[in-house]
């Protein structure tokens, strides 16, 4: 017994190993520049030139924007399919799943085309809109709030609880960690986003971080690494404070 | 949610914040000034462009030209390129370049270029009266092998020193122009305008009061942070993170007074010590050898360096006030709970 917990404890430490080998790359080649060993491309990121924390800065707020927009949308849609009757949900509700499984590549065009009608591509619009009303976060949302006893809804109304007032007053604080769930994946999914930018926009100065990261050759691979960290820390800083939430919002959404 | 994870990131997105700030500041400083030659060919198959030798640029790997051109992504905005191909004529005075597009080619920089950095046109330039010091590495021309243009005056000169006096310097500096005035100070390694290294002296303080309002806000964020992490109050929380924000804003400012000249900075970091030591040691030696130990430059250096130490004091002072006013205001919080915890009678 004691032979095989060994064992299993030594797996999991290479495996552990193994997982934090490319974050230890990063890490410790930022250190070594073209220039020479030092701080030198962190210099070259953090103060010779704006460009990087600029486009920081504007990822940062354009996927704060997208995720507390999908998680407006996906509470009340979520809502709606929790709780209400309506003819076809069902079907609708098959049909969401459906699109939640459908690779992004497939609704690039059609997202293309739309968007050409309306005349938002190369604005950033092209990037936030499809990305608001992504399915994942209803279905998360839909689980979630279908853990909400019938009774208390009820006794919202009769109090005189519109529907709104019974998403934001009653369903929502019992179900905080789907919200935060929902939240974290909307926005790392915007945060991490390369094929929507490099399609929708023409213009390369408005790609965030994400792209330009992905498409710029290496003039000096230590600077693309210390970039890389700067890109780590908003999903590190998510996954270090709500990671409880994460799981219990993946969870929720995995239950029968 | 976990305090102490709180409390590292918001000091890390305080720190971006304030490096935001910085790096806005030290690239405009770090911006290399150039003038520009725009050619455009004019047939179908190109043509060759001429432009003079005072064009190209000398380091220790040779001659090179460069244009200016717009970079894209992580690269954009107008950056320097190095034009690979070129020759020189029969007499080494003209430079041909096969054009098949349209070049702005880099005829004189602040600094020397380097290819992928960023470059400011700069198209008007202020003039006046101005002192430039060139260093010969290989001694002096002798008085009457001397060419000067009829706009520049000796006023001094030793083995390796030649001081003139300029009354057409033009605003800001560019060394390139200068050492390309006449075939007497190209042989010159190095020149210096004495007007703009008296203003680089002359914004030190300034540089001194961004690092301690930086150093202040810093203070005030992590008071705020172990504050937070020790369950204090909210409004100590708050007012040190208020205080810390109205620190960013005064940074701002403070980085808007600073205006460096381009020709003392160093080619690749801002902070680089020894370029400035070497730089300065240079030309005070020079000017010491010239017998100009009465300079103005001297007694700028001495003003800047006692404000210096001025807002150092006064800025340890604030920060010690900081301290104290935390410590204050903990004992204060600390007897108020202890007060709330005693049952009334």
């Amino acid at each position: 017994m004691k032979q095989k917990s060994f064992y299993s404890n030594f797996l999991a430490l290479v495996l552990t190993g193994l997982c934090v080998i490319p974050y230890a790359y990063v890490l410790i080649n930022s250190f070594f520049s073209t220039t020479g060993t030092g701080l030198g491309a962190y210099y070259e990121v953090f103060l010779a030139e704006n460009q990087y924390l600029l486009r920081f800065w504007k990822s940062l707020a354009l996927s704060t924007c997208i995720a507390l927009v999908q998680v407006a949308v996906s509470a009340f849609a979520g809502y709606g399919f929790a709780k209400a009757k309506f003819p076809g949900k069902d079907l609708l509700f098959f049909l969401l799943m459906v699109m939640m499984i459908l690779p992004l590549q497939v609704t690039l065009v059609p997202n293309y085309l739309m968007l050409k009608e309306m005349g938002l591509l190369n604005t950033v619009y092209a990037l936030a809109l499809p990305a608001m009303f992504v399915p994942l976060g209803t279905f998360i949302m839909t689980r979630s709030f279908q853990s909400v006893p019938n009774e208390i809804i009820e006794a919202a109304r009769l109090d005189g609880c519109g529907a709104i007032g019974v998403v934001w007053r009653i369903c929502a604080p019992m179900n905080k960690s789907g919200l935060v769930c929902t939240l974290l994946l909307s926005f790392l999914d915007s945060w991490n986003m390369v094929e929507q930018p490099m399609v929708y926009l023409e213009d390369a100065a408005q790609y965030p971080l994400s792209v330009s990261l992905a498409t710029t050759p290496p003039g000096d691979p230590a600077v693309q690494l210390v970039c890389c960290i700067l890109v780590a820390l908003p999903p590190l800083f998510l996954f270090a404070n709500y990671k409880r939430e994460l799981v219990e919002g993946i969870a929720i959404g995995g239950e029968k | 949610m976990n305090k102490k994870v709180i409390a590292v990131f918001s000091l890390i997105l305080y720190l971006l914040v304030s490096v935001t700030l910085f790096s806005t500041k030290i690239q405009e400083e770090m911006t290399t000034l150039v003038k520009v030659d725009c050619r455009t060919f004019h047939r179908e198959d190109g043509s060759i462009m001429s432009l003079s030798s005072s064009s190209l640029f000398t380091d220790g790997e040779g001659l090179h030209l460069y244009e200016v051109r717009s970079g894209i992504r992580l690269q954009s905005g107008l950056r320097i390129e190095e034009i690979p191909e070129f020759s020189l004529n029969q007499m080494f005075d003209v430079a041909e370049v096969k054009g098949i597009r349209g070049y702005n080619f880099v005829t004189s920089a602040s600094r020397q270029p380097q290819p992928g950095k960023l470059a400011q046109v700069v198209s008007e330039f202020q003039t006046g009266s101005d002192l430039w010091l060139y260093c010969y590495p290989y001694g002096t021309p002798p008085e009457d092998a001397r060419e000067l243009p009829g706009s520049m005056s000796v006023l001094g000169q030793t083995d390796s020193v030649l001081l003139t006096e300029v009354t057409e310097g033009t605003f800001p500096f560019l060394p390139h122009t200068a050492l390309t005035k006449s075939a007497t100070t190209v042989e010159a390694r190095e020149v210096y305008s004495l007007t703009e290294a008296e203003i680089f002296w002359q914004q030190l303080p300034g540089i001194a009061i961004v690092l301690g309002i930086f150093l202040t806000g810093l203070l005030f964020w992590l008071c705020g942070c172990i504050a937070g992490c020790r369950d204090h109050s909210a409004l100590r929380i708050r007012s040190n993170a208020l205080a810390a924000l109205a620190t960013l804003v005064a940074l701002w400012f403070a980085l808007q007074a600073i205006d460096l000249p381009a020709s003392l900075l160093p080619n690749t970091n801002i902070f680089d010590i020894a370029h400035y030591r070497e730089e300065f040691t240079r030309i005070f030696d020079s000017l010491r050898e010239l017998g100009l130990s009465d300079h103005p430059l001297f007694t700028t250096v001495a003003q800047a360096r006692v404000q210096c130490r001025q807002v150092g004091c006064l800025f340890m002072l604030v920060c010690i006030g900081i301290l104290a006013g935390e410590v204050v205001g903990r004992i204060v919080c600390e007897s108020r709970t202890d007060e709330s915890r005693i049952p009334s009678r």
